[in-house]
């Protein structure tokens, strides 16, 4: 399975949504981080 | 031409207050037709003019928004300025040097002042504006536009950096806070609402770009080594919602394994720390080595 944080252009992803929901880049990817640790975290199981 | 012969040929004699001596300036006549002018040549740039101009004071003039009004006006004043100009309203028959529309290469993802656009243009402000109605900049405070970079995802927002290096007319300053001192690895793991900027010209809470930034004046090496934010976060271990001790702690091990270089550490220690923080660094490599 392709995750979005091994696209190469995810940097700009992090941007834009930040920028659409007016939150830092770090929040985004903070809330990236633990949402891809919980999914990946479920299918492991 | 036709504007320079109608301002002179019909130029009237205003006193000046409180002198003897008196002024030509240009008849309210011969500016109300320039302006009128000027709008039919670029409406789409003159959005405000019939509100702006002295066409005001007329209800039958604020009205008039096609050529054909403007000409039915012009007929019925029946002044030799209004004649002169005419055939150009009606038939565009006269000869006029037109200028075309300037288009500056914009690097996508920069940011500009619009001082910067004096570059392309006598009027950067238009330019500027013309350049935010076509969608080719996105303006992000007073001021300050960027060039959006095209991606699969979408137009991508600048950098903070780069909308700061723009903000702060090209002058040093280093950002900071909760994402470079999580990065360091001592136990802070916070995320704050807004980036904390040291920089050597503004103070305060800014928003660009729909981000906030809070800048502050304070002291700070150019280009700084890790160890700076080591420093810099044990001077602000309160915001980042760890403990001085726990800090502390973490260092000493991190030292130990020899994560960060000793010398620098004590050197932007010296340089950057309060009393108290000094101390805590000292001891921390004191507890390190033993």
């Amino acid at each position: 399975m392709s995750l979005v944080h091994e696209d190469p252009e995810f940097d700009d992803v992090l941007r834009i949504v930040a920028a659409n929901r007016r939150l830092t880049r770090g929040l985004v990817e903070k809330d990236y981080t633990l949402a891809i640790s919980a999914v990946t975290g479920m299918t492991s199981r | 031409m036709i504007g320079f012969d109608l301002a002179l040929d019909h130029a009237v004699t205003v006193p000046v207050p409180g002198f003897a001596q008196t002024a030509y300036v240009a008849s309210l006549a011969s500016l109300v037709v320039l302006k009128m002018v000027a709008w039919v040549e670029r409406p789409y740039e003159r959005k405000k003019i019939l509100v702006t101009s002295p066409s005001c004071s007329s209800k039958r003039l604020r009205s008039t928004t096609t050529d054909g009004g403007i000409a039915r006006i012009l007929l019925e004043r029946r002044s030799s300025s209004t004649i002169n100009v005419l055939p150009y309203l009606l038939f565009r028959n006269k000869r006029t040097v037109m200028t075309a529309p300037s288009k500056p290469v914009l690097e996508p993802g920069r940011v500009y002042r619009t001082r910067e656009l004096g570059a392309w243009s006598a009027n950067p402000p238009r330019l500027a504006k013309r350049l935010v109605s076509t969608g080719e900049l996105v303006p992000l405070a007073h001021g300050l536009f960027a060039r959006p970079k095209q991606s699969r995802f979408g137009a991508v927002p600048p950098h903070d950096e780069e909308i700061l290096r723009a903000f702060l007319g090209d002058t040093p300053f280093v950002v900071t806070g909760s994402e470079r001192w999580n990065a360091l690895g001592l136990g802070a793991t916070a995320v704050f609402a807004s980036a904390l900027v040291y920089n050597q010209k503004r103070s305060g809470q800014f928003v660009l770009g729909g981000r906030s930034f809070n800048l502050r004046r304070v002291a700070f090496p150019e280009t700084p080594p890790e160890e700076w934010f080591v420093i810099d976060l044990l001077e602000h271990a309160d915001q980042a919602g760890v403990a001085r001790s726990e800090l502390a702690s973490s260092l000493s091990r991190a030292l130990a394994v020899g994560r960060f270089d000793r010398d620098r550490l004590r050197k932007m220690a010296d340089r950057y720390a309060t009393k108290a923080t000094r101390a805590l660094v000292e001891s921390a490599m004191a507890t390190a080595t033993s």
